[in-house]
């Protein structure tokens, strides 16, 4: 009984240490100080900096267009992969073949990519960093929606075939209404991979085009953090925490 | 079912279907087989040897051998009374999965700005740019990918096997070594093997807290490729740790542990 109370207060101070980086950041965004420590008194002049920084606005730009456009072509493909797939039976291999991507070390992936661009002579930026982002998150798209495709009885199928529909039918009108709650975790969990992503950008970008954690780490790698990039990263750390917390409670809720 | 009543209309969907194979081969399976071309394109299985007997490359090597060694036993040290609690102390579902995703979620949050906000921490304590402040980061970053395979194969452990050593009057501690643990030796074996894998190549984290401790596998391919463009070195680096994560990856398929939903 007492150790069933020392465990339960482990996890939960296990729990609150994994948060209060992200709090202190976003704390400190809000800090008068000039640099990041002593509380000095509330304000926003951080975020009016940052709204104001031409840099960082266009590579938000970028990376949202970039992100935006990588969602949803991967959440389709994934889905059609997805959907085409979870009507076989045995499907480890193919399961194998999509959770690869995500395994793999990012910086593997990059280097490939770097080099397979190079041969082919691909111009980098823009095109090249959402070809690469769209290669692993068409697998998290894949991860996401084949249980939601999967749980959809066969017999609502059988039904509705037998009164006339037509396959496609089917899926526009049966299987995509079902599986909404997995389209919409994978399209934020590929958006925030994409929006995020540090490592393939920087290996498969070109010149001229930076995406916000390019940003970040030109800016405090080895260096230290300011109060501007602590608003920045709080812009980003926020809208990842509800993304993740949508797509993953979608996840374990399917578990149960 | 639908295949055996209306061939044709399938057989397109099957086509399409074909599209994000094609994809994930082009973009994805094919840069790897350039990795390894590249690789040998020069020196054959020469640049293996070669990267593999440098002294320079070796030391390296080493170093993060034992930064992954280091992290991944602090990782599993601190995961697993947590993971041991989720599975076997929490019996109210709601709260068992809440907790799960509280768990899961800034595993999700991108590494950089995990990283980014560690350093915040980190230098209010002056521990930016030393050895022990890039191990609190790699266990940092690495708790939730050990917490969760623990946690999953706790979960599935009958308990009638732990109701029997307890009937047959093992101590708690007992139960736990010679029974439970033995039994979660696949979840175990992933959780290690994943962060092992992960801290070993792990290029953000070093760089960012580490310093001058900082240099890593990981960066060592980062600098092979985008400072030294040495390509076939980097390939044959970057080849090996593939290898090791397709290992991992079967193991995954093999005993069903993580991914699956």
């Amino acid at each position: 009984m007492r150790l069933k109370t020392i465990l339960s207060g482990y996890t939960i101070l296990l729990l609150f240490l994994l948060y209060i980086p992200l709090a202190y950041v976003v704390v400190q965004s809000f800090n008068s100080s000039r640099y990041p420590g002593t509380w000095e008194g509330f304000t926003l002049s951080w975020y009016a900096k940052l709204i104001s920084d031409a840099e960082v606005a266009r590579a938000a730009l970028n990376g949202f267009a970039v992100a935006l456009s990588s969602a949803v072509i991967s959440t389709v493909l994934g889905g059609v992969a997805a959907y085409h797939f979870s009507k076989k039976s045995s499907h480890s291999f193919l399961d194998s073949f999509f959770y690869v991507p995500i395994v793999l070390p990012e910086i593997v992936e990059s280097v490939s990519l770097l080099m397979l661009y190079y041969y082919v002579g691909a111009e980098l930026g823009f095109w090249t960093v959402l070809v690469g982002h769209t290669a692993y998150n068409i697998a998290y798209a894949y991860v996401a929606l084949k249980p939601q495709f999967a749980i959809t009885s066969r017999n609502i199928e059988a039904a509705a075939l037998t009164l006339g529909a037509k396959p496609f039918d089917v899926f526009i009108r049966i299987y995509f209404p079902l599986a909404m709650p997995g389209v919409v975790s994978s399209l934020l969990i590929t958006f925030v991979m994409s929006f995020d992503d540090f490592v393939k950008t920087a290996f498969t970008t070109g010149p001229g085009f930076k995406t916000l954690p390019l940003v970040i780490w030109s800016r405090a790698a080895r260096g230290r953090a300011t109060q501007d990039l602590n608003a920045l990263a709080t812009i980003l750390i926020v809208v990842s925490l509800v993304a993740s917390y949508v797509y993953t409670r979608q996840v374990f809720a399917r578990r149960e | 079912m639908t295949a055996r009543r209306q061939p044709p209309r399938v057989s397109a969907l099957a086509a399409i279907a074909v599209i994000p194979l094609a994809y994930v081969l082009a973009t994805f399976y094919l840069p790897l087989l350039i990795l390894f071309a590249e690789s040998v394109r020069w020196e054959g299985l020469g640049t293996y040897s070669g990267v593999f007997l440098n002294p320079d490359y070796l030391s390296v090597i080493g170093y993060s051998l034992t930064l992954a060694v280091l992290t991944t036993s602090l990782t599993f040290l601190i995961a697993l009374p947590a993971a041991y609690h989720l599975a076997f102390n929490v019996d109210d579902e709601a709260v068992k999965s809440r907790l799960l995703v509280l768990f899961t979620v800034p595993m999700l949050v991108n590494f950089l700005l995990r990283t980014y906000a560690l350093m915040n921490i980190l230098s209010f304590f002056g521990l930016t740019g030393t050895y022990a402040g890039m191990v609190i980061g790699m266990v940092y970053e690495f708790l939730p990918y050990m917490l969760l395979p623990l946690y999953s194969t706790f979960e599935r452990i009958e308990r009638r096997y732990l109701e029997a050593a307890q009937t047959l009057g093992a101590r708690p501690a007992q139960t736990f070594l010679r029974v439970t643990l033995p039994l979660a030796i696949p979840g175990v074996a992933s959780g290690v093997a994943l962060v092992f894998l992960m801290s070993f190549t792990e290029f953000i984290v070093p760089a960012m807290l580490g310093g001058v401790y900082g240099y890593t596998v990981g960066y060592l391919i980062w600098d092979l490729f985008l400072k030294f463009r040495n390509w076939p070195a980097g390939s044959a680096l970057a080849f090996v740790v593939t290898l090791a994560s397709l290992l991992i990856v079967y193991a995954y398929a093999r005993w069903g542990l993580g991914y699956e939903a």
